[in-house]
């Protein structure tokens, strides 16, 4: 499954960096995030509640960020899975500088298997796409209430 | 296919059902027809450990009229919307999507609050709340509130109610008499999931000028989608066939559909400017009005 997407910001670029990378602001901005903690240098042990639709689940995961260059790219590999299903995620960020902060563009490479992958892509890219519309909305506030 | 074990429970009041989710919330689901509960439950996508089954409760299956709204309880079944002299009369666009809805198997268990709460975007009765700005009652264990469909809808199969509430109450708009409005759609077979759904509603005046316009898609975007621009175009406006050839190319604009095995994005872009045009066609014709 394919998925991209491009988020504006109004905060600086180093700002937005900070934040994507502080564990204390992924763990509250992540939908359903119970549990964040870094392991190994960008390595992260993650567990996530999820609720969609009638199909409610706990996934525990690792993320891990590769090539990345400080303040403009980085590589996010997730993988996950729980009772629903699994996802392995391969997520492309780069954070570009504007005139009025940044802007994230992001492009994500997903495989999901098991159980979950029988609602269909149509649906899941759909709901993915509304979580990441919420994470960065929940990060974009924490930058601006001074959490970063 | 058989569901996971869990724990049946049957309330038989509202106030039974609220403490139920208030207490269990997290784990458990409510039952109301089942018709996509069951199958969600029997191919093991969802394993709740508590199944609260409101079909026994008390009180939130009816039609009433009520400050110029059909209010309609929870509990009430597609058949029952479809037989009813009230919705006849005050809703028609209500009467002929419901008549879409699956077969008449499920439209004799199905029960609007659980449509509504399933949101599924191709459904009918979310399209036609959308297009009515009609309002979502919500209970839980201590009070209720009123939303509107774009509050509720959140994405596919995502809605804004929270593990402790439920829905008790969907109210639509009483539109005029003299209005006339259509529901259309496509499927691949009769009473499968619409790939594109459109409910319009027009109203006319004697010069025939539209003076009130409503307007919404299903199964284009993951939720119900208000067309307000072509709404707003059309009102002031004098019927002819090139008002509608652009009001249906503007709401074809409108959209964001995603494409899947069913149908292609844009052949369901296609659909939303077919449909928007026939519905227009027939909702104007039925307010009085002439389309040549």
């Amino acid at each position: 499954m394919q998925l991209s997407g491009e988020t504006k910001f109004a905060n600086g670029v180093q700002n937005i960096w900070d934040a994507l990378h502080d564990p204390n602001i992924l763990k509250a901005a992540i939908p359903g995030c119970e549990r964040l903690e870094l392991t190994g240098d960008g390595e992260y042990d993650v567990v996530m509640k999820l609720g969609v639709a009638a199909v409610k689940g706990e996934y525990t995961g690792k993320v891990k960020l590769e090539d990345v260059e400080h303040g403009s790219h980085y590589i996010l590999l997730a993988e996950g899975s729980g009772s629903p299903g699994h996802v392995k995620a391969r997520m492309d960020c780069k954070l570009l500088p504007t005139e009025k902060g940044c802007t994230l563009v992001w492009d994500c490479d997903a495989e999901i298997g098991g159980m979950i992958a029988s609602v269909g892509g149509r649906v899941l890219g759909g709901i993915a796409k509304f979580m990441a519309g919420q994470f960065f909305k929940a990060i974009e506030k924490q930058v601006k209430n001074g959490g970063a | 296919m058989k569901p996971a074990s869990f724990e049946y429970l049957r309330p038989a009041s509202l106030e039974e059902a609220l403490q139920y989710l208030a207490d269990l919330g997290e784990d458990a689901k409510i039952l109301s027809g089942g018709q996509s509960l069951i199958p969600v439950l029997n191919m093991r996508l969802s394993t709740p450990k508590y199944l609260i089954d409101i079909a026994r409760v008390e009180g939130l299956s009816y039609i009433r009229e009520e400050d110029g709204y059909l209010a309609i309880g929870a509990l009430t079944k597609h058949v029952e919307l479809e037989q009813s002299p009230l919705i006849a009369k005050h809703c028609p666009l209500l009467l002929e999507a419901v008549k879409w809805i699956g077969h008449p198997q499920i439209r004799q268990r199905g029960t609007i609050g659980g449509s509504i709460a399933h949101a599924d975007p191709s459904a009918e009765l979310p399209c036609v709340l959308a297009a009515l700005r009609g309002e979502i009652v919500i209970a839980h264990a201590d009070g209720e509130e009123t939303l509107t469909p774009e509050e509720f809808f959140l994405t596919y199969l995502l809605t804004s109610l929270q593990p402790d509430q439920m829905i008790k109450e969907v109210r639509f708009p009483i539109i005029s008499e003299k209005a006339g409005s259509a529901f259309i759609e496509v499927a691949r077979r009769h009473g499968d999931f619409a790939l594109v759904e459109v409910a319009a509603v027009i109203e006319l005046n004697e010069d025939n000028e539209i003076t009130l316009a409503r307007l919404a898609a299903g199964g284009a975007n993951p939720v119900p989608c208000v067309l307000e621009s072509v709404e707003d175009f059309l009102v002031g406006k004098t019927v002819d066939d090139s008002l509608l050839e652009e009001a249906s190319e503007m709401a074809s604009e409108g959209v964001e559909p995603d494409g899947d095995l069913h149908g292609s994005e844009a052949y369901r872009r296609s659909l939303v400017k077919t449909l928007t045009k026939r519905a227009l066609r027939t909702a104007i014709q039925r307010a009085g009005g002439t389309t040549r």
